[in-house]
């Protein structure tokens, strides 16, 4: 009971902090932050860095990091503005060798943190040294592009509004099955009553705002429509799959899971193609944004999604961590961009603020966690 | 009651400690005498480490209720250091060393002998030699820590608990990985201490080296005080008894397994030291395990037993050459994820750091090494695992209140039990279990020895290490004593005799006395 209560405590206070700080924005930005046209944005916005997020996430929880996001992101765009631009290659086949690429970054950092066994720190700061490096030589840093508009549709595109709420309509009502249906199988297992009720509610307030903006500009952006299949594979395979099952354990334990017949090397190996896959869906995601490929594509965004899975509660210590915490960091640290973009501050300002919130985000994640901390903390 | 024992030196009133749910303490009452060696007894969460962490400072005073007296002086400790100042020193389970700095160092924390304004090495590496010596230590002054085994580390600080000013000195179960010798060093040792009217409390699961040097024995149970007695009023079977809170008749369960034929035969695992050249961790182990059969592994700390293990499993980090057969073919066991596909499971010796993934639930680390068999294509079925985690939970009585509870929220025999589980669940047919009732309740062992004879009788063949040679004798269809990496000597469980045994471990070795020397 008492349980219940705290979490019932804390849900609120997680969702009234939410609607203040909304409103503080809103404030802030003259009311130009809760315009449909700003959230349709700050979500294409976003969509480069959900997507990164998305399989970093199963690295941290490993207990690996990558700091060769931002460089594989670029060097995929790179790679793509290329083959089409200059070689003039048809999109398919550009989008299917930049994808093959990307997984092949992956592979390099994989071999070498999973199969030689080196730290992954050490290895992402020269991979991420090589992948930007290589991109400048290709281009002599120079931006490729522009982009033909076939190929910009996969970021600047929308689905119809009238679509829109159709496709809003039926996630909504897959999820709303799915919930009931576990809530009936697994009884005691899904969780209470009230949890059930939490989730649908949860899911109307969200599907209610989707519709509202959708609805009211051009409809879904396609870069959002990516990045949020992304994010539910990454779900899948970090709640549904053997794999995603073994990077939780891993990042428990490593020595037990290996004793317990857990394969590391290939596990962490196939969490690097994975994020080499990203790689790959990133820089072509980018580029198509941004109508080519610059020479600052990509640039910190690592670091941005480091911070972003932070302040979505992915534990640093591996073993904890979710697709729905990830959704929310990367929200609200794009939110905190785009709010300050709005405001005119300056981005040299724009850093400051954004390290200040980092470092709040992980306080406050500790002084939650107390005692959690506190025992990891004896354990070693 | 004698003359002196009129003046307690330290006396606890009524103490109670409560954690969110449960009264780890309650209302404990206690005299301790000096010169005299106290022990308190229970099984895991009877209270006993909580007791001394209260009387050691770890809990501020504020923390719990009731009244600590120290010759007649109540004391309101906040820190372990004032507890320390006032001469109550606690030697933790996981020793607290300065790894990087020299023995002597860390023998004279705190109180370096100091020359105008530096500190007098020269003095300090002779009357730490003098110390070392006393202790009859194989260490020099200036070895590292970190170059020394655990048990010397625990004398180490036993060492220098004594040569501070110590009135009472607390030990938490101090032998759990000393082999015997450095355990004989560490009595004689208290021994001494109470000479000098140093009052000893003694934390220990073995009842065996509680009878041995105990002079008072007190028995908790659920966070309560249900016994104290002097030793001779309190034998073995009164102690399990009170310790359990009902009567235990028989620990082990009747000998009455067939072994059948051999299912994994072991030949010549060697394990060179990497350290040291030349040397050989595990030397030319050759062994026979049968279907249905417990085969106990019994030898001294680092007689290269979990070496073996790891030999056999593929989890060695390190050169190893081994040769193997399953069922009479050979077979190459380069992983542990092999050795599972192999049905081949390993219960790890230490089960915080190698065992359990405490922050997981209980029923992720029964699964973890069945997930190949439990998905399709990569996906899990749920249904399935929830199957498996509740027949395991229900075959092996684990105490919890829901699969989703973690781990790290357990004690250690029901994490223990997740353990073990996790190969039941993997349907093992080989198990080997390294030290698989270390630092756990006497009730856990037991329920963990029957659970051993219903695997052995249902044809699964289990190797145990171990290095407690009462359970050794009391579970073993056969039972192999290893020492210095080498088998000495195999022999049938039924007729084995306990004496020759532990000569075998100890001393005593075919190939001569050279090696004893150097041991």
């Amino acid at each position: 009971m008492d349980k219940t209560k705290k979490h019932i405590i804390k849900r609120a206070a997680t969702c009234i902090a939410l609607i203040l700080m909304l409103c503080l924005f809103n404030q802030l930005t003259n009311h130009a932050f809760f315009s449909q046209r700003n959230l349709t944005m700050l979500l294409k916005q976003a969509s480069v860095l959900m997507i990164l997020t998305s399989s970093l996430m199963l690295l941290l929880i490993e207990t690996n990091i990558d700091l060769s996001g931002g460089a594989g992101v670029y060097l995929s765009g790179v790679i793509c503005a290329l083959l089409i631009v200059k070689a003039g290659w048809g999109i398919v086949p550009a989008i299917a060798v930049t994808i093959v690429v990307g997984v092949l970054m992956g592979a390099l950092n994989g071999f070498f943190i999973g199969k030689v066994g080196l730290p992954a720190f050490i290895v992402t700061l020269a991979a991420q040294q090589i992948f930007r490096g290589t991109g400048y030589v290709m281009t002599d840093c120079a931006t490729i592009g522009p982009m033909p508009k076939g190929f910009t549709a996969i970021s600047e595109s929308f689905i119809p509004p009238m679509v829109s709420v159709i496709v809003i309509a039926v996630i909504f009502a897959v999820f709303a099955f799915v919930n009931l249906r576990n809530y009936k199988k697994m009884g005691k297992y899904y969780g209470t009553k009230g949890h059930l009720i939490e989730n649908l509610l949860l899911a109307v307030i969200v599907g209610v705002v989707a519709v509202w903006v959708f609805y009211g500009y051009k409809g879904i952006p396609m870069a959002a429509v990516i990045a949020s299949l992304i994010a539910f594979m990454s779900y899948i395979i970090s709640t549904k799959t053997a794999f995603g099952r073994k990077i939780f354990l891993i990042g428990g334990n490593k020595e037990a899971s290996r004793l317990a017949g857990i394969n590391l090397e290939g596990i962490v190996f196939r969490s690097y193609l994975y994020e080499g896959l990203m790689y790959g869906i990133g820089g072509i995601v980018l580029t198509a944004r941004l109508g080519g490929a610059a020479s600052t594509g990509g640039n910190l965004l690592e670091l941005d999604a480091v911070a972003a899975a932070c302040i979505g509660g992915v534990s640093m210590s591996g073993g904890a961590g979710s697709i729905t915490g990830c959704v929310s960091g990367v929200l609200i640290l794009t939110a905190i961009d785009n709010v300050m973009s709005l405001m005119n501050i300056s981005s040299y300002l724009q850093m400051v603020i954004k390290g200040i919130i980092l470092l709040f985000a992980v306080c406050l994640d500790l002084y939650t966690n107390k005692a959690k901390f506190k025992f990891k903390l004896k354990n070693k | 009651m004698s003359e002196e024992r009129q003046n307690a030196i330290l006396r606890i009133h009524n103490l109670t400690k409560e954690f969110p749910g449960v009264k780890a303490v309650s209302e404990a009452n206690l005299e301790i005498f000096g010169g005299e060696i106290h022990s308190i007894v229970g099984g895991n969460g009877a209270g006993k480490s909580t007791l001394m962490k209260m009387l050691a400072g770890v809990y501020a005073h504020n923390t719990f209720t009731g009244t600590i007296e120290l010759a007649g002086e109540t004391c309101e400790f906040k820190t372990i250091l004032d507890a320390q100042s006032k001469g109550i020193v606690m030697i933790p389970q996981d020793l607290n060393m300065l790894e990087e700095l020299s023995v002597a160092e860390n023998l004279f924390m705190n109180k370096y002998p100091m020359r105008r304004g530096f500190i007098d090495y020269h003095k300090m590496y002779e009357e730490s030699q003098k110390i070392i010596e006393d202790f009859g230590l194989d260490v020099e002054p200036q070895t590292k820590v970190k170059e020394i085994g655990i048990a010397q580390k625990q004398l180490l600080v036993i060492a220098r608990a004594m040569y501070n000013d110590v009135k009472v000195l607390l030990l938490d179960e101090p032998t759990a990985t000393l082999s015997d010798k450095e355990c004989k060093i560490l009595f004689a040792k208290t021994k001494e201490l109470k000479r000098r009217g140093i009052a000893c409390i003694y934390i220990s699961h073995r009842l065996e080296e509680v009878k041995e040097i105990s002079d008072i024995i007190t028995v908790m149970r659920d966070g309560h005080i249900v016994g104290t007695a002097p030793n001779v009023d309190m034998d073995e079977k009164r102690i399990v008894s009170l310790m359990v809170g009902r009567k235990v008749d028989e620990v082990y369960p009747a000998h009455d397994r067939t072994p059948g034929e051999v299912i994994l035969s072991v030949k010549n695992v060697t394990i060179m030291d990497q350290k040291v050249p030349d040397k050989k961790i595990v030397d030319h182990v050759s062994f026979d395990l049968r279907r249905g059969e417990i085969l106990s592994m019994y030898g001294l700390v680092g007689a290269g037993r979990s070496e073996t293990a790891l030999a056999i499993i593929g989890g060695f980090n390190g050169e190893v050459t081994c040769e193997q057969e399953l069922k009479g073919k050979p077979i190459y066991v380069t992983s542990p994820g092999k050795a599972n596909r192999y049905k081949i499971g390993y219960l790890p010796e230490d089960r915080k750091k190698q065992g359990v993934v405490d922050i997981a639930s209980v029923g992720r680390n029964i699964t973890m090494s069945s997930l190949e068999y439990l998905s399709k294509l990569g996906f899990l079925d749920k249904d399935k695992e929830r199957d498996v985690i509740a027949d395991v939970i229900k075959r092996l009585a684990i105490k919890t209140p829901s699969p989703e509870t973690l781990v790290r929220n357990m004690s250690g025999g029901n994490a223990q039990k997740c353990v073990l589980g996790r190969w039941i669940a993997a349907e093992s047919e080989i198990l080997i279990l390294d030290e698989a009732t270390q630092g756990i309740d006497v009730e856990a062992k037991t329920q963990i020895y029957y659970i051993m004879d219903e695997l052995a009788k249902k044809g699964k063949s289990i190797l145990f290490i171990s290095s407690d040679l009462s359970e050794v004798m009391g579970i073993s269809d056969r039972i192999l004593t290893m020492r210095h990496g080498k088998v000495v000597n195999i022999t049938d469980g039924k007729s084995a005799d306990k004496n020759q045994i532990l000569w075998e471990a100890t001393v005593g070795s075919k190939d001569g006395d050279e090696e004893a020397l150097d041991g």
